[in-house]
């Protein structure tokens, strides 16, 4: 069964056309255009409300991450590096990921720059890939060692007078990427000495203290297999 | 024609729509999952009233280890805290609230002794828990020791000057008997049968 328009009888008004044309309000869609709104108006509400729920989950992680403080490899060309959760009285521990290119953990406890890398120390080649360090400091009479054991396994160890105090200058816990052939500072320590005039702190120049950093290795290892 | 123009206009927003809407479901199940993740290890800490300490207890998986979520409102608030190494106090300064991860440790040393390390106010510190024969005592029987810890499966959001118990350890009475009967000295057999309390209170900031 199918429906035709109704014709309408000629009036007064009419200006000639067809008198068999269907002519509805103005505003009249059909069911077609109907469907295709209801579509995208969902399509529409559903994007706006996951940016909403994007936005929330965003700060909750930003609220989140740096209590956690689990390493996040963003660039996978880039060094990363995060200090985790202190669970003793002095403990630093580090998670850190090496790009490809080879790296060396180096650790100095003498002459100590305010800024930049000192001169002599002991290093360990590394691996590219994910690795764990822990730095401790086993105090004795009238000397001190400092051990840094990478993974559980590679120890540098070195010995430093101990220290009538000292002023720690390490970078935030959460360490940003570094380009991988840029040297990373994980942990710098100065001792302090006395200044005179009944201050101490520590002096301007190099002087003892704990320096941890990642640099580039000339002869790099291999990757894992 | 103006009916076509229309739904060839919805049809675009159609399109436009769904790309957008799909990478956004995309992007909101990864934001998700890391958010998931990050609540199990941080917990979860609903803020109430801004303007006062909340905290909650989380998981360590070591029995010796607790472990709490701790938020601190803006400056001007502090806590004091008392535990067997003596009453003192702990504030926090700067001018945003601070989140952080509380704990208290157990240990046995090197020189034999039980410490301890707390990180509940601001920095750390480590002191030691009776002497050597209590440590003697406690090796190996550690799970005998009655914890009752704050924050344990729920929020708490301590009143101003409330004193809130973080956490107190003490001995069932079997082993509280024999600790009395150690040759030791020092304090810490008069406190029996507790072994170690913590303890919060939240008191005025400054204006």
């Amino acid at each position: 069964m199918s429906s035709q328009p109704t014709p309408r009888p000629a009036g007064p008004g009419d200006d000639g056309q067809p008198a068999d044309r269907p002519r509805g309000p103005r505003w009249q869609v059909g069911v077609r255009t109907l469907i295709l709104l209801v579509a995208a108006v969902a399509l529409w509400t559903s994007y706006f409300v996951d940016q909403g729920r994007i936005a929330a989950l965003k700060r909750q992680i930003a609220r989140d991450r740096p209590l956690v403080r689990e390493l996040v490899v963003e660039d996978p060309r880039q060094i990363a590096a995060v200090k985790r959760e202190t669970t003793w009285f002095g403990e630093n521990r580090w998670e850190f990921y090496l790009p490809e290119g080879g790296h060396r953990l180096c650790l100095a406890t003498r002459a100590i720059p305010q800024a930049g890398l000192a001169a002599d120390g002991a290093s360990l080649p590394l691996r590219p890939g994910r690795h764990v360090v822990v730095l401790e400091q086993i105090k004795g009479d009238d000397r001190q060692r400092v051990v840094a054991t990478v993974d559980g396994r590679h120890r540098l160890e070195l010995e430093k007078p101990r220290a009538m105090g000292y002023s720690s200058e390490s970078p935030a816990d959460q360490i940003p990427s570094a380009p991988a052939d840029v040297p990373l500072v994980l942990h710098r320590l100065r001792d302090s000495q006395s200044l005179g005039q009944g201050r101490s702190g520590p002096p301007p120049g190099p002087t003892d203290g704990i320096l941890l950093w990642i640099e580039p290795e000339p002869a790099p290892l291999p990757s894992d297999p | 024609m103006t009916r076509r123009l229309i739904d060839l206009a919805l049809l675009a927003a159609i399109v436009g729509g769904g790309v957008l809407a799909w990478r956004s479901n995309r992007e909101r199940a990864a934001l998700q999952s890391t958010a998931d993740h990050l609540a199990e290890q941080a917990g979860e800490l609903p803020l109430t009233d801004p303007g006062r300490i909340h905290l909650t207890a989380l998981e360590t998986g070591d029995p010796m280890h607790f472990a709490w979520r701790i938020y601190v409102p803006a400056s001007g608030s502090s806590v004091s805290l008392r535990s067997p190494g003596g009453s003192f106090g702990a504030g926090w300064s700067g001018s945003s609230p601070q989140e952080y991860v509380g704990r208290v440790r157990f240990r046995e040393g090197e020189s034999g002794l039980l410490e301890f390390y707390s990180s509940v106010g601001t920095g750390g510190n480590v002191a030691s828990l009776g002497d050597k024969a209590l440590a003697d005592l406690l090796r190996g029987r550690w799970d005998e020791i009655r914890v009752d810890r704050a924050g344990e499966g729920e929020l708490v959001v301590p009143e101003e000057g409330e004193t809130t118990v973080l956490l107190r350890l003490s001995l069932p009475e079997d082993l509280a008997e024999e600790a009395r009967q150690l040759p030791s000295w020092g304090g810490w057999q008069q406190k029996l049968p507790e072994l170690f309390i913590l303890e919060i209170t939240p008191k005025a900031g400054n204006p």
